[in-house]
């Protein structure tokens, strides 16, 4: 295959994935019937689903849930980016630890384990709070507005603060400085220096936890049933899933007033950042020295400890609890909920399908997105800002809305219909989920890459796929590699694809956690929740070890096979 | 055949021409150094012949066959030209060690393992660099870093060595050393090699033949003699280190020398004529162009003399920088402190002094 047939084949299959559902997303508002049976066009759809008060009132939540949830995440990140990065606060050096598992926990785990944590009865808060009032007094509750927006935003402060971690430490010292010299105090420098400059940045990290709130699904879905606080993405499940028949146009219009919101979050974030980035980012190294607060360290100390308590302690422990109690509520330590789920011919399939899923989903999205990207940096500007659009694109597709495109999408064609509920669809759904990410690790690891380095091996006499693969891959592998786990930690996790387009005979773990969450038994949701952490982790543990390992043994052949050369 | 041809080669970035329909020919086994500022055009050049780039315009090719055409589409892709290349930056992989980095070009050409060992060896041989093949490109020193990559550029044979300023990253002690390295380097293997640079003492002390480029055009192409002693006009002689530009009207004329008077001045000097055939009429307006260095201060048979005020003298090392004023022009000389001020010692600023300058050392330039 020639190299121009090679990328026209790949510009194709790259808009066949990630803007063909999109385009079925407005075409399905249109059509009177399911995706893939043939109907006529109506403008029913868009009238029935925008004169509906349902849908003014699962927008107005996801809004109210979406800004305070960013407003309060973005704040929490921000003092805990500038307690990591300027000041000498005890402790300091846990936040990004703990901000790392954070964003790394499925938002399930974080679903779960606050609604056992704040649960009237049995949870640990309320336990407490007993204790120590000496009453009968529960006043926490998940299955509430506040609970809704506490746990949301304990998640997106891992977020918001991996984001802002990076503005905040390259933050040019020398406009302190001069503001120091000119005779502001330390404080009126913060105020007047430092949030200015930030500015930009904190927008921007405002506007990209919007979209995420937005798209949230998994958290809404599971706290938000009881007190019947619908979102959008709710509202897109619930129309495709309980309603009969499924409403697929009624989900089409909702998930498209969703894209298209997210779209316009993102072009004003974009519209930001460039204006920004030139602001704070000098890009020149400087000492950074940090700042004494005083009597506020204590307090930054404290704020530390209590969201590692919040954010990951407690919620451990209750699950971990939750796990190993032989009902809900009831102290005693049994190894039954392990055991029965165990026992359950579903759950091994499950844990194999949630394996197959993130490692495929992983290994695709990452040789995908370094295809595109190796491509991308080789071609002209035009078709690498469409790549590079293309694989951003899923930011403005949450799972559900994604799901719901990729029915129509592969539905609409004759060929690719069995895929629907299938495994295969899943894997796809995943790989575009996972995309911005893979992409993102992907670019600067090929950033890394002097095209010096490529243009020697050419010239050398290498072809481009020698070079692809000799310099190229070579040199990126260990990003590719940490990519890869990335990505398939948040397959793993992830619920809302894999609900929506698994077969219900074939769940992978989260949905399987999830229907026993539903169907009332939490011990067996929190037994199968810790196993799926665990492997997690394992994997994780094994991946550190294997990279430490693979250093060692690759240095030593090299220098033995020289000593035999 | 390793005889480069390159005809009418253009090169656009969207508005900006980085190369203007050039015409250049190396001959096999010619050392030729493409010199100018930055932006002239020199690498664009050599990227170019390399295939990194495909020319806009024009026809480049390599031992009889065209690489490039830009008329027609045609680009030869860089693994299918047999070259040879050293990069500024070295561009050694950091994922090999010396020998693989070496052994690379040989290896993607399906080499036998036992022959590329015999001839990684002697690559690294030429280079001096034997004993250095297990190290890690990163555990090397800059100048063995450019030893490394000449090595990888000239073990599988090429038919032409390009180099794009491969010294300039180097300090100058080692750049000086590393310069008498690639001579000695290509009066072995004569291979037909390209160089890019910017630095005059590099493209003088290794070329046969340099050309000049300027805004994406040649100004002159000669040997390093001709390029230094005899510039083609103004831009070229500003850009290789003369200082002062007179501008002189043509009194007299003969075929061994040219008598011109500078404006404004009651005396005249001697200039010799270069054997290039450029003819001046008497009564021709003519521009001298003379090297701060050129002047001295004793006379010598068939020098003219001129006589200046000291307005500024500057010592920068081993000559002092004189500023002077000679009948209202400002001058510019480089001269030995003892040599200038003669029995009387150094020259202070104000004092009169009279200066020298023999005729092959004062260029005539068309006005």
């Amino acid at each position: 295959m020639g190299p121009r047939l090679a990328k026209g084949a790949l510009v194709l299959l790259v808009g066949f994935v990630f803007i063909w559902p999109i385009a079925m997303l407005v075409i399905g508002i249109f059509s009177s019937t399911p995706p893939g049976v043939p109907g006529h066009w109506t403008l029913d759809t868009v009238t029935r689903t925008f004169s509906s008060r349902y849908t003014y009132a699962a927008l107005q939540n996801s809004v109210i849930y979406a800004l305070t949830t960013t407003a309060l995440a973005t704040l929490l990140g921000a003092i805990f980016a500038f307690l990591a990065t300027r000041t000498t606060v005890a402790l300091r050096g846990l936040i990004t630890p703990v901000m790392l598992l954070v964003f790394a926990a499925p938002n399930l785990f974080y679903a779960i384990s606050w609604a056992l944590l704040a649960d009237p009865g049995a949870g640990l808060l309320n336990v407490a709070t007993r204790f120590v009032s000496g009453g009968d007094w529960s006043p926490f509750n998940a299955y509430s507005w506040a609970g809704l927006i506490v746990v949301q935003t304990l998640k997106l402060t891992g977020f918001c603060y991996l984001l802002l971690l990076g503005p905040f430490e390259s933050m040019n010292r020398s406009f302190e400085e001069a503001s120091l010299i000119a005779g502001a105090g330390r404080l009126a420098t913060v105020f007047r220096i430092d949030i200015p400059l930030m500015t930009p940045a904190l927008f921007g990290v405002v506007i990209i936890g919007t979209v995420f709130g937005l798209g949230a699904f998994d958290i809404p879905q599971i706290l938000g049933g009881l007190p019947q606080i619908s979102v959008l993405s709710t509202e897109i499940f619930k129309a495709v899933n309980f309603s009969v028949p499924p409403d697929y146009a009624r989900a089409s219009a909702l998930a498209l007033f969703m894209v298209a919101a997210l779209a316009v979050l993102l072009a004003v974030q974009w519209r930001v950042v460039k204006l920004g980035r030139f602001v704070t980012v000098t890009g020149k190294g400087y000492k950074q020295d940090r700042w004494d607060i005083g009597r506020w360290s204590a307090l930054g100390t404290a704020a530390i400890v209590a969201y590692a308590l919040v954010s990951l302690l407690l919620p451990v422990t209750q699950l971990v609890l939750t796990a190993f109690q032989p009902t809900i509520g009831i102290w005693g330590m049994t190894l039954k909920n392990f055991g029965v789920v165990l026992a359950d011919r579903q759950t091994l399939g499950a844990f194999r399908t949630t394996a197959e899923l993130a490692i495929l989903g992983g290994f695709i999205a990452m040789s995908l997105a370094m295809l595109i990207g190796h491509v991308g940096r080789r071609s002209g500007k035009w078709l690498e800002r469409y790549l590079e659009t293309a694989t951003l694109s899923p930011i403005v597709m949450p799972g559900v809305v994604l799901a719901i495109g990729l029915m129509w999408a592969y539905v609409s064609i004759p060929g690719l219909r069995r895929l629907y509920a299938t495994f295969g669809l899943t894997l796809i759904g995943l790989v575009v989920v996972v995309m911005p990410i893979a992409s993102r690790a992907v670019r600067g690891a090929l950033a890394q890459i002097a095209r010096e380095l490529e243009e020697a091996a050419a010239v050398s006499g290498a072809s481009s796929a020698r070079v692809l693969v000799d310099i190229v891959l070579r040199l990126s592998s260990r990003s590719f590699a940490a990519g890869w786990l990335v990505t398939a930690v948040i397959a793993a996790g992830a619920l809302d694809v894999p609900l929506m387009l698994l077969p219900s005979t074939r769940p992978n773990v989260a949905v399987l956690v999830y229907t026993h969450i539903i169907s009332g038994v939490p011990t067996q949701a929190s037994a199968l929740l810790v196993l799926l952490l665990a492997a997690i982790v394992g994997v994780a543990l094994l991946y550190v070890a294997l990279s430490g390992l693979v250093g060692l043994v690759s240095r030593l052949r090299v220098r033995s096979a020289y000593r035999a050369a | 055949m390793s005889e480069i041809t390159i005809s009418r080669l253009t090169r656009r970035y969207g508005a900006i021409t980085a190369v203007d329909g050039i015409d250049l020919v190396v001959h096999e086994g010619e050392f030729l150094s493409l010199l100018g500022p930055s932006g002239c055009g020199k690498t664009t050049t050599l990227r170019c012949i390399a295939g990194l780039e495909p020319p806009d315009a024009g026809r480049i090719t390599i031992g009889g066959a065209v690489m490039a055409h830009g008329e027609g589409g045609l680009s030869v892709p860089p693994n299918k030209r047999g070259l040879g290349m050293v990069f500024q930056s070295y561009a050694l992989w950091p994922h090999m060690r010396v020998y693989a980095n070496v052994a690379y070009p040989l290896k993607v050409r399906g080499v036998p393992r036992a022959e590329i060992r015999g001839r990684v060896r002697d690559a690294l041989r030429l280079v001096g660099l034997e004993e250095l093949h297990e190290r890690a490109t990163s555990e090397l020193s800059g100048g063995q870093q450019q030893r490394v990559a000449l090595a990888r550029a000239l073990v599988s044979k090429p038919r032409v060595l390009l180099l794009d300023e491969p010294l300039s990253n180097l300090d100058s002690s080692l750049r000086a050393h590393m310069r008498r390295e690639i001579r000695r380097i290509h009066r072995e293997i004569r291979t037909t090699s390209v160089y890019v640079t910017h630095d005059q003492l590099e493209a003088a002390t290794l070329s046969d033949r340099v050309v000049v480029m300027n805004r994406g055009r040649i100004e002159q192409i000669g040997t390093p003699r001709e390029i230094f002693g005899a510039p083609a006009n103004r831009w070229v002689a500003e850009f290789v280190g003369y200082d002062n530009f007179i501008e002189a009207e043509v009194t007299r004329g003969s075929p061994a020398a040219l008598s011109v008077r500078p404006k404004g001045w009651p005396t005249g000097l001697t200039c010799g004529v270069p054997d290039r055939a450029r003819q001046f009429p008497v009564g021709a307006r003519v521009t001298l162009a003379i090297r701060g260095g050129s002047f001295r201060g004793d006379a010598a048979p068939e020098t003219s003399s001129l006589k200046a005020q000291v307005a500024d003298a500057m010592y920068v090392g081993d000559l002092t920088e004189y500023v002077l004023d000679a009948y209202g022009t400002r001058l510019v000389a480089r001269l030995d402190e003892r040599a200038a001020g003669g029995a009387a010692g150094r020259l202070e600023v104000g004092s009169a002094v009279e200066l020298f300058v023999a005729p092959d050392q004062i260029v005539v330039l068309a006005a």
